[in-house]
């Protein structure tokens, strides 16, 4: 329904200053705001991307993504009974059977994620994009984040793009595929509105804003669009399409930021992993340290929590 | 951890099923710290110290959204505002003599202290006394109001161009209806203070504690010397002994509502002290189809949640294209129902309850509801009496109230257009609006509409900057700092003494209207909208081309050659219809009588010609476009004619080519209790002077101009009338004499009204 995005206005100063709003004067506090950091910690999507991943600390991180929080801590808030785990773990496609293998060693039911499609600039053959997908599902992965040709955004192909996500969505069989639009290299708000769209319409379960391989990562501008486009597909067809905003978020503040920015935006039952996750890496140890703070009245020592 | 606990916070648990945001502990208060300071009795302020007379009755002054008492204060009477009239009269030679460059100096200093720790406590203490969310007045509205009070503080150390030969008035007395914001009132005092007057500020018991906490403040690192500021708090009639004071030179209301107008509206604008009488008004949002639906509608709640600070009337009439309606009233649903309501003292608040004397605006909306129109309204969190939730009217009848009337509260109305031009119609119909909004992506669109709006504001995709650079805090309070600064200084042609006697003998509003005027006013309204937006080189043919017949009564038919051919070029109506009633009867002299253009004595050939040589000038008059450079964009500085400007002769000189020219060279339509310009323009009815201020008053036009005593007319009778200007007859110099130094710029000034269009993006 190529109508649907032939009429998209964004206007960039009214979106920036919106979001300027937004996070001046909303935050949370003390216990609110300990309820507030687990549930980000329920929609992360712990990432490791770096080309010197090796099973080692792959590993590492899936030890962690199932112990996020330390237990006693847990205990303290009375959540130790509430199976607080990220929301998945996510690797490259040749480290997916590592952490497959990990995990079911450990006996959790944390899905694993892959990127693929050529990620992360996605200038690679259709062919292989399909390809890759299809043997990172056998590897075991349940959710594929996939990268969208930003060339065909830029070129105005709408229809190009709607068929080469629909053909990825085709691969992913039963996994969730997340769509990464990469929106730091889309140009313009009006152009993240409409690949966003497009996505939705081509079947995404999520749309996700970047690679962290950008220049410019998850912004609250960004952000704001993706989910008015999200609302919008709502209105249109009653589908819940899911938001997971990645990359350069590093802090428990620009956490709780993003889950009010949600849940202004598309109300409070998105805040949910179904529906909600934070691609991050850096970001739990710092939202443990506030968690321990939360608790024990002193920021952690080093050694006191476990790393990533 | 146990302290949470023991405050009563849920457990962790059931935060993280629900999501909740939960309150946030404010730490300690400074306002209420500062009200526990003086053991919540407060008293008057005057003269640098407080004063507390024996023997008043005490009044309370209660939190907005509980009704809790804060503090309370005296009930001031005649006895205290002679105190304080006496006060601020002793400190007045002292301040006008620091001189503007020192004047300014304080300013500052105040501003800086205002900017320190202090400005928090003050912005707490509005938001509890008045009920607007701390969000706003301890961020953008403590912003915006330091930059008010540095505006006037920075152009009174440069010297402001124009105005080195002005004087202070002396003592001002401004009167405050209810709680306002701080940018509205560091914008009336800053200018008040930096011209060189002294205050006295009459505050009602709601509003007092802030009022209060900034005259204490005042005295605060030798920024102002005691009385200079003064305040004093008393109930609703007391402003009516203030105004009789003799020694007051100006009165100024700031957001008074309408039953304590009377007690402020007598004398006249010739005779007496200055009035300057409340201004603003509604916002428009006219939403058109290229709109950035979803932006509009965010920033649309917004301003629905706080209004602009400085436009406290309140009340948002949004106007949506045909096309985009659909998508925008649920999308305003929507942002209207996540509103958060509540306690103001929250940060995260957006919504506070009702300021404190508001009246509720249930009437409107049940009206509105009885008239078959939609209301949708946020639920209320419980126990919020004092709270109205925000409410969405769509589908309303162009007769309702709560479109004919400002409505307080968070109170929207949507109305389908299904054009621009309608939306530009229908804004322009809507009464008492002081600025709008337009959203389209469309650029030449935008401009278009924002260019055609009447409101003094316009705002290209946003809906509530304000700034003082350049001087125009928008037209929101339709005054640019230049004129802010006017208003309160005395210039060299005027006699600065004026004596506050009764007209005699009065005209009552129950003699007969004049049909003559009425028809002339109503044909000088129809020619207003062409001859305003010609061109500014255009106007000059269409005066000068006429001036022969205009001095003298003889014909020009050479002249009037031309005139049709410019006209046939201009492709405008023929001078026809009725717009042209007054006028056309004029011509043929049967109906009002001869005109009287040039006089039997004093300005003969030279003042003539000095006048025709003016209109040349007036008409090629280009004022430096300012375009400032402002938070969020660029703002770009225009001036608009009024419209329909009534002038009431009573001088016994000549009709002054002088005066009248500029205004029809600015465009202008002039109805003048005294000839034919293209299409109406000008409109001369010659009577008996006395009472023509009246009844010019009561055909409200967009200016008055009363000039000379015998046609003098009562502020009560011009309330209506946006600019009442008594004029001075000295801005006209002695026969023969090129007018005083700055007198063209007042004349500018008075024959024109500021436009600001904001453009947003691309700023720093």
């Amino acid at each position: 329904e190529l109508g649907w995005i032939s009429k998209v206005h964004v206007n960039r100063p009214a979106v920036v200053r919106h979001a300027e709003q937004i996070q001046k004067w909303k935050t949370v506090k003390g216990n609110w705001q300990a309820a507030w950091l687990l549930k980000a910690v329920t929609c992360i999507d712990l990432t490791t991307l770096s080309g010197d991943d090796t099973p080692s600390n792959v590993q590492r991180l899936c030890f962690k993504a199932k112990h996020p929080i330390r237990e006693d801590l847990l205990k303290a808030l009375d959540m130790h009974d509430k199976g607080i785990t990220v929301g998945a773990v996510c690797v490259y496609p040749a480290r997916v059977s590592d952490a497959v293998n990990t995990l079911k060693a450990a006996g959790c039911d944390i899905p694993v994620a892959s990127v693929a499609a050529g990620f992360p600039s996605g200038q690679t053959p259709l062919e292989t994009k399909l390809a890759e997908i299809r043997l990172a599902v056998e590897y075991g992965a349940r959710e594929i984040d996939i990268v969208i040709s930003r060339s065909l955004v830029l070129t105005g192909q709408w229809e190009g793009l709607y068929e080469e996500i629909r053909l990825c969505r085709a691969a992913c069989g039963e996994a969730h595929m997340k769509t990464i639009l990469a929106t730091g290299e889309l140009g313009s708000l009006a152009n993240v509105y409409k690949a966003s769209m497009i996505a939705m319409m081509a079947g995404s379960d999520f749309i996700k804003t970047s690679t962290g391989k950008e220049v410019e990562n998850a912004t609250f501008p960004v952000g704001i669009v993706m989910m008015r486009a999200i609302k919008e597909y709502y209105w249109q067809t009653g589908y819940k399409v899911g938001f997971k905003p990645a990359g350069g978020i590093r802090t428990a503040k620009e956490a709780i930021t993003w889950l009010m920015l949600v849940k202004e935006e598309l109300g409070v039952e998105w805040l949910t992993p179904e529906l909600f996750r934070l691609g991050a890496s850096s970001l739990l140890g710092d939202i443990e340290q506030q968690i321990f703070y939360h608790v024990n009245g002193t920021y952690a020592l080093q050694h006191e929590l476990a790393m990533a | 951890m146990a302290a949470l606990t023991a405050l009563g916070s849920p457990p962790v648990p059931k935060i993280f099923a629900t999501m909740e945001e939960g309150p946030i502990p404010g730490g300690t208060n400074l306002g209420e710290t500062w009200l526990e300071s003086h053991g919540r009795s407060l008293g008057h302020f005057v003269d640098g110290t407080w004063l507390k007379p024996p023997g008043r009755e005490s009044l309370e002054c209660q939190e907005a959204s509980t009704g809790r008492p804060l503090a309370v204060v005296p009930a001031g009477d005649s006895s205290d505002v002679a105190v304080a009239v006496a006060a601020a009269a002793a400190a007045a030679a002292g301040w006008a003599g620091l001189g503007a460059s020192q004047r300014g100096q304080r300013l500052s200093r105040l501003a800086a202290v205002l900017a320190g720790g202090r400005g928090v406590a003050l912005g707490t203490l509005l938001a509890l006394a008045g009920g607007r969310p701390l969000c706003r007045t301890l961020g953008p509205d403590l912003e915006l109001g330091l930059r008010l009070l540095r505006a006037p503080a920075g152009g009174a150390q440069l010297g402001p161009p124009g105005l080195e030969a002005w004087t202070p008035l002396g003592v001002v007395a401004v009167v405050l209806g209810g709680s306002c914001s701080l940018p509205a009132l560091l914008w009336k005092l800053g200018p008040l203070l930096a011209m060189g007057n002294t205050a006295v500020v009459l505050c009602p018991p709601a509003a007092a504690p802030p009022l209060l906490l900034l005259a204490e403040l005042s005295g605060e690192g030798a920024a102002l010397p005691p009385g200079v500021l003064n305040v004093l708090t008393g109930p609703p009639g007391l402003s009516r002994a203030l105004r009789a004071h003799p020694a007051l030179a100006a009165v100024t209301a700031l957001g008074a509502p309408q039953e304590e107008l009377p007690a402020l509206l007598w004398g006249s604008p010739c005779r007496g002290p200055r009035l300057g009488l409340p201004r603003g008004g509604r916002t428009v949002a006219v939403v058109l189809d290229s709109a950035d639906v979803d932006s509009a509608a965010a920033a649309i709640a917004a301003s629905a949640a706080a209004p602009p600070p400085l436009l406290p009337a309140g009340g948002c009439v949004v106007l949506a294209q045909d096309s985009v309606l659909a998508a925008l009233e649920r999308r305003l649903r929507a942002r209207l129902g996540g509103l958060r309501i509540g306690d103001p003292l929250d940060p995260k608040t957006e919504v506070g309850p009702l300021a404190p004397g508001t009246p509720s605006p249930e009437e409107l909306v049940q009206e509105a509801r009885e008239e078959g129109a939609q209301v949708f309204q946020a639920p209320l969190p419980e126990g919020g009496r004092r709270f109205y939730p925000p409410t969405l009217i769509s589908g309303a009848a162009p007769t309702l109230r709560c479109l004919r009337e400002p409505a307080p509260g968070p109170l929207l109305v949507l109305l389908p257009v299904r054009s621009p031009g309608e939306a530009v119609a229908v804004a322009s119909a809507l009464p008492r609006t002081a600025a709008a909004a337009v959203w389209a992506q469309d650029v030449t669109v935008a401009l278009d509409t924002a260019d055609r709006l009447p409101q003094g504001l316009v705002w290209l995709n946003a809906l509530d900057l304000l700034d003082p650079s350049g001087g125009c805090t928008g037209g929101a309070a339709d005054t640019d700092l230049d004129e802010a600064l006017r208003e309160f200084g005395c210039p060299p042609w005027e006699q600065p003494p004026k004596v506050d006697e009764p007209l005699s003998p009065p005209v009552t509003t129950d003699d007969p209207a004049d049909p003559e005027l009425a028809q002339a006013v109503a044909a000088a309204r129809g020619a207003a909208p062409r001859w305003g937006r010609l061109p500014r080189g255009r106007r000059e043919p269409g005066c000068c081309g006429r001036r022969r017949r205009l001095w003298g009564g003889d014909t020009d038919p050479g002249g009037q050659r031309r005139q049709r051919r410019e006209r046939r070029q201009r492709r405008e109506p023929a001078e026809g219809a009725a717009a042209l009633g007054g006028a056309r009867g004029a011509r043929g002299g049967a109906v009002q009588g001869p005109c009287r253009w040039a006089g039997p004595a004093g300005e003969g050939g030279a003042g003539q010609k000095a006048g025709v040589r003016r209109v040349g000038v007036a008409s090629e008059w280009a004022w430096p476009v300012p375009l400032q450079e402002v938070p969020g964009g660029r703002a770009l500085v225009t001036r608009r004619p009024l419209g329909v400007l009534g002038v009431a002769w009573g001088w016994h000189r000549p009709l002054a080519p002088r005066l009248l020219l500029p205004a029809l060279a600015l465009g202008n339509c002039v109805a003048l209790v005294a000839a034919g310009l293209p299409g109406g323009a000008l409109t001369v009815l010659s009577g008996d002077s006395r009472g023509s201020g009246y009844h010019l008053a009561r055909q409200q036009p967009d200016g008055l101009w009363i000039c000379g005593g015998p046609a003098d007319c009562d502020w009560a009778s011009a309330v209506s009338v946006p600019r009442v200007w008594g004029v001075p007859v000295g801005i006209l110099g002695g026969p023969g004499q090129e007018p005083p130094p700055g007198a063209e710029r007042e004349l500018e000034l008075r024959c024109t009204r500021p436009h600001c269009l904001w453009l947003t993006g691309g700023g720093p």
